[in-house]
């Protein structure tokens, strides 16, 4: 009788841990109009930063996310700048492939400096909390908060902020932000850092659940990509919305599937997005 | 008191296109002047030009003797020019107020007293304040296009066919604004579909036809001109 509320609870959990990159993925379509598979290691490279700052350095696990989040944004600017940059002329489609390229560049990259080993961070161990039959570990719901604290920042940010009221101009009317005076290069720029600074965190979030190796990111690619789509690409709240949907959605997967197929939940909800709103459930139709 | 002259413009969307094929224009403080012509004689690509939207391959563009040939579309906006597209003119997305508060950029100490002012200016805007701008009506869209261009009190604004769409009822109110612009000195260039309604307002007028200046001489000439009421203006011109 517990196995469904824990299979929700679970969800909510695991759909807070996707949310972040998910909206990573979701502002960088909304502002570049494509797809940007590099979020893949860029979540792997969060994590391995978050891991140098907590377990070689002996940083506390704040610091770690704070250092994730601006490497992570860093080398996605450069690499942005460096690699894929040089593609958007050629189209949307070229330089989604050319990201899929770098993700396997960045992946390999790690792999080099850290080797294939799995690594932990340096926690405390701690016994799981029971609320009415259902099991939570603390550091789940530690995740939990700090996910909703920075989604809640991200938001207040693009409300409020001048600098985030530019990047959600810049994505709505790119031209029309320009013939403003609105430093569309600039904008650009600081949407791909805070964008993968946020895969950055989701990759370290993920990890501190587990374990992290050079395929962390790479694993869960599909769900951030099905969240954004079923939420609607571009659509931030729609990114949030979609993040739940496939974190619930995977958990209770588990009632009628093997654990093994949890990810083909992924393909399945895009499919079904796409035949029956390809616009996602918040994104705008497109003329 | 600004003035803006176009001399010889040539261009086009790359470097092989010749849309404008030598255009002259001047654009007069206080005044409007009417750019007219058929589809597909450049007029929207003037004002593009100017706007720093287009390959410019010769010709010369002036800001009370500063030239401003090529200049990005930032630079001319800082340099107090407005551009209102005809299409894609309104942040979609962003509420009436974000709208306002992008359009005024490049002057932020400004912004709150220049949005409380164009709220007064234009009550229907005040009334939607909150609201995102897509869910606004044609009129009040081109209202909102109008107001954005207007936020950082622009010395000439180009208008590219601000009454496209509108009802009879919402395109007269809009030329009402624009004659009331007019009226603080602000220089007005208007392509525009309807060449009768924005001939009777404006001052000066200019006829292109395949990218280059056909006629250019006072608005009344054009509207007692009969051929040119037989070939551009329809039958409905007042005499």
């Amino acid at each position: 009788m517990e196995l469904i509320p824990q299979l929700l609870v679970n969800g909510v959990l695991y759909g807070s841990l996707l949310a972040l990159p998910a909206i990573g993925f979701t502002t960088i379509f909304a502002v570049l109009r494509f797809p940007n598979f590099s979020v893949a290691s860029i979540a792997t490279l969060g994590a391995f930063a978050g891991w140098v700052a907590n377990v070689p350095l002996g940083l506390p696990i704040l610091v770690a996310v704070v250092a994730a989040f601006v490497i992570s944004g860093i080398v996605g600017v450069l690499a942005d700048d460096i690699v894929l940059r040089p593609m958007r002329p050629y189209g949307a489609l070229t330089t989604a492939i050319a990201s899929i390229a770098l993700t396997v560049v960045l992946e390999n990259m790690i792999r080099f400096g850290f080797g294939n080993d799995l690594r932990g961070y340096d926690l405390p161990l701690v016994r799981d909390w029971r609320f009415l039959g259902i099991r939570v570990g603390p550091q789940q719901l530690e995740n939990l908060v700090l996910a909703t604290i920075i989604m809640v920042l991200l938001f207040v940010f693009l409300r409020y902020g001048r600098f985030g009221k530019a990047m959600r101009a810049v994505a709505d009317n790119p031209q029309l932000a320009a013939l403003k005076g609105i430093p569309s290069g600039t904008v650009t720029r600081l949407a791909i850092f805070i964008a993968m600074g946020l895969v950055g965190v989701g990759g370290i979030l993920q990890g501190l659940g587990t374990a992290i190796d050079p395929l962390t990111g790479f694993r869960f690619i599909l769900s951030i990509f099905a969240a954004a789509v079923v939420g609607g690409l571009g659509s931030i709240p729609g990114a949030v919305l979609g993040a739940f949907v496939i974190g619930i959605g995977q958990e209770l997967s588990l009632v009628i599937l093997d654990p093994t197929y949890k990810s083909a939940v992924g393909f399945l909800a895009i499919l079904v997005v796409l035949i029956f709103r390809p616009e996602g459930l918040l994104g705008e139709k497109r003329q | 008191m600004t003035s803006l002259h176009v001399t010889g413009l040539e261009g086009g969307y790359t470097q092989a296109d010749s849309i404008l094929k030598g255009v002259d224009l001047a654009i007069e403080p206080g005044r409007i002047i009417a750019i007219i012509g058929p589809n597909g004689a450049g007029k929207s690509t003037l004002l593009k030009a100017v706007a720093g939207l287009i390959v410019i391959t010769a010709g010369r563009i002036t800001l009370d003797d500063v030239d401003i040939t090529g200049a990005s579309p930032g630079r001319v906006a800082n340099l107090g020019i407005g551009f209102v597209p005809q299409e894609a003119n309104i942040f979609g997305n962003l509420t009436v107020t974000e709208n306002l508060d992008m359009g005024g950029w490049t002057a932020p100490e400004n912004t709150r007293a220049r949005i409380a002012e164009t709220f007064e200016r234009f009550p229907v805007l005040a009334e939607k304040r909150q609201q995102q701008a897509r869910t606004l009506s044609g009129g009040q869209r081109q209202i909102l296009a109008m107001a954005i261009a207007l936020m950082t009190e622009p010395k000439l604004l180009l208008l590219d066919e601000p009454s496209a769409g509108l009802s009879p009822k919402a395109a007269a109110e809009l030329f009402d604004t624009v004659a009331a612009i007019r009226a603080n000195g602000v220089g007005i260039a208007m392509v525009e579909q309807n060449a009768v309604a924005a001939l009777e307002r404006a001052d000066d007028a200019s006829l292109l036809v395949d990218g280059r200046n056909a006629k250019t001489g006072s608005a009344r000439s054009f509207l007692d001109d009969p051929e040119l009421r037989h070939l551009f203006l329809g039958a409905a011109v007042p005499a």
